[in-house]
């Protein structure tokens, strides 16, 4: 056996060593050198862009170029409470997200389950895999995939049209299944990591005391995985939340996402005023999965 | 009528698939739908339209001056104009453009050379709160995006 090499550390005394030692005897100041960067990056480039949009709520616009001038005002403020349109708008976003959450909810459980607990490990990866695969291909393409489907010509249509069922797909029924389609892979993901995270001992406990496997299920596993359900519903309710493409696309309809979209151009500190909404229903959003345990699911 | 449309590439495929049947529109939209044989036709309503033109900008303080000058002699030469013109389906600025249009009736279905058409073609400009200097007070861009806002719901 040779022996360790200590020469390749440096020699005593000598300025790399001695800084290696400063180091070692403040390990609080090399953890803060570590993580100026990325924190750094965080704070700046995140939080600031964030601050920066926001701060923009208060100024005016120049009304002839449409530019933000620098005089302050709560008027932006006040429209969003005096003017209905946007509370509806707001209204309507969140139930959007709250159906689309719940829809993936409830098609992303069975597929979770099948390939945590019942699959072989080929099958498994297989459908992670799968599973995967639409998130290679571009949003877009996917979207305007959708509004072929759901055309009045379209595949969908199609389907439906023998068994007497016409589909108006340009609605926020169409809406909704896109997004459904769009998310769902957030919501298996955690869900099918969740699954796999629950010990089999505590399933063949439940079994020994007697408990069927649908008792099992509402009383063992349901409870362990609910965390894992509120960490995927966080993506797909936020995600539901931002999105302007797919409403921009599917429905006429205006929703959070393309509200700002559509008056960033002109009248920036209104959409920045806007943004305020989705933040703050994030926040609570946010508090409540924390309390549910989804941080820890994740 | 059926949905509002923001880009030109959801009114095309809205017309192609019917689920559009009649609305406004722009020649380019046109252009293409009639170039892929849909059954589509577009008219200007005898109380006239709306219309706009083109413009290029220049960046006043342009590193390379006579390469901008190069460049302007390029786009205003009647070969540059046709062929903008043809692919945006607008009007030339330049009617020497007209005789090098591939589609020879091009000019004269734009009717680039005829000045009765463009009379009632209201130009697109920036409403202005003191009415463009006309006197009196008008709605702003703002007032109006805000009632565009408020109307779709």
């Amino acid at each position: 056996m040779t022996s360790v090499p200590y020469e390749q550390s440096p020699p005593r005394g000598s300025p790399g060593r001695r800084l290696s030692v400063y180091f070692y005897r403040h390990p609080r100041l090399s953890l803060a050198l570590l993580l100026a960067l990325p924190l750094g990056w965080l704070a700046v480039a995140y939080l600031g862009s964030l601050i920066v949009l926001l701060l923009a709520a208060v100024w005016n616009v120049d009304p002839f170029t449409s530019q933000v001038v620098h005089t302050y005002t709560l008027d932006n403020f006040r429209r969003l409470f005096d003017e209905p349109v946007y509370r509806n708008v707001a209204w309507r976003t969140i139930q959007m997200a709250a159906l689309v959450t719940i829809a993936d909810a409830v098609l992303a459980f069975p597929i979770a389950y099948y390939m945590a607990r019942v699959a072989s490990p080929r099958a498994r990866n297989l459908l992670v895999v799968a599973v995967l695969m639409p998130l290679w291909a571009s949003y877009l393409v996917k979207a305007y995939a959708w509004r072929i489907i759901l055309s009045g010509e379209g595949m969908l249509n199609w389907v439906l049209g023998p068994l007497g069922i016409s589909f108006h797909g340009y609605s926020s029924a169409g809406l909704w299944l896109v997004f459904t389609y769009l998310w769902l892979p957030f919501m298996i993901l955690p869900v099918y990591a969740g699954l796999e995270r629950i010990p089999s001992s505590l399933l063949e406990a439940s079994a020994d005391l007697g408990g069927r496997s649908l008792r099992t299920f509402w009383r063992v596993t349901l409870p362990l995985a609910f965390p894992a359900v509120v960490a995927g519903s966080i993506f797909t309710f936020s995600l539901t939340l931002g999105d302007y493409i797919a409403p921009k696309l599917i429905t006429s309809q205006q929703f959070i996402g393309t509200l700002i979209y559509d008056n960033h151009g002109t009248n920036l500190p209104v959409a920045a005023a806007f943004t305020l909404v989705p933040i703050v229903v994030m926040i609570v959003y946010l508090v409540v999965a924390r309390r549910l345990g989804a941080f820890a699911a994740l | 009528m059926g949905e509002w449309w923001a880009d030109y590439a959801k009114q095309v495929q809205s017309y192609a698939n019917k689920d559009v049947v009649i609305g406004t529109t722009w020649p380019y939209m046109e252009n293409i739908l009639k170039a892929d044989k849909k059954p589509v036709n577009a008219i200007k309503p005898k109380e006239g339209t709306t219309g706009w033109s083109d413009t290029w900008m220049i960046y006043s303080k342009a590193a390379h001056p006579n390469c901008m000058y190069m460049w302007m002699n390029y786009i205003e030469s009647p070969q540059a104009q046709a062929k903008v013109a043809e692919s945006f389906g607008e009007a030339p600025a330049n009617l020497k453009a007209c005789p090098l249009t591939t589609n020879k009736d091009f000019c004269t279905q734009l009717h680039a050379a005829d000045e009765s058409w463009w009379k009632n073609v209201y130009y697109w400009t920036t409403p202005t709160a003191d009415c463009g200097g006309k006197g009196g007070t008008c709605k702003t861009q703002q007032d109006w995006v805000n009632a565009w806002t408020e109307i779709r719901g």
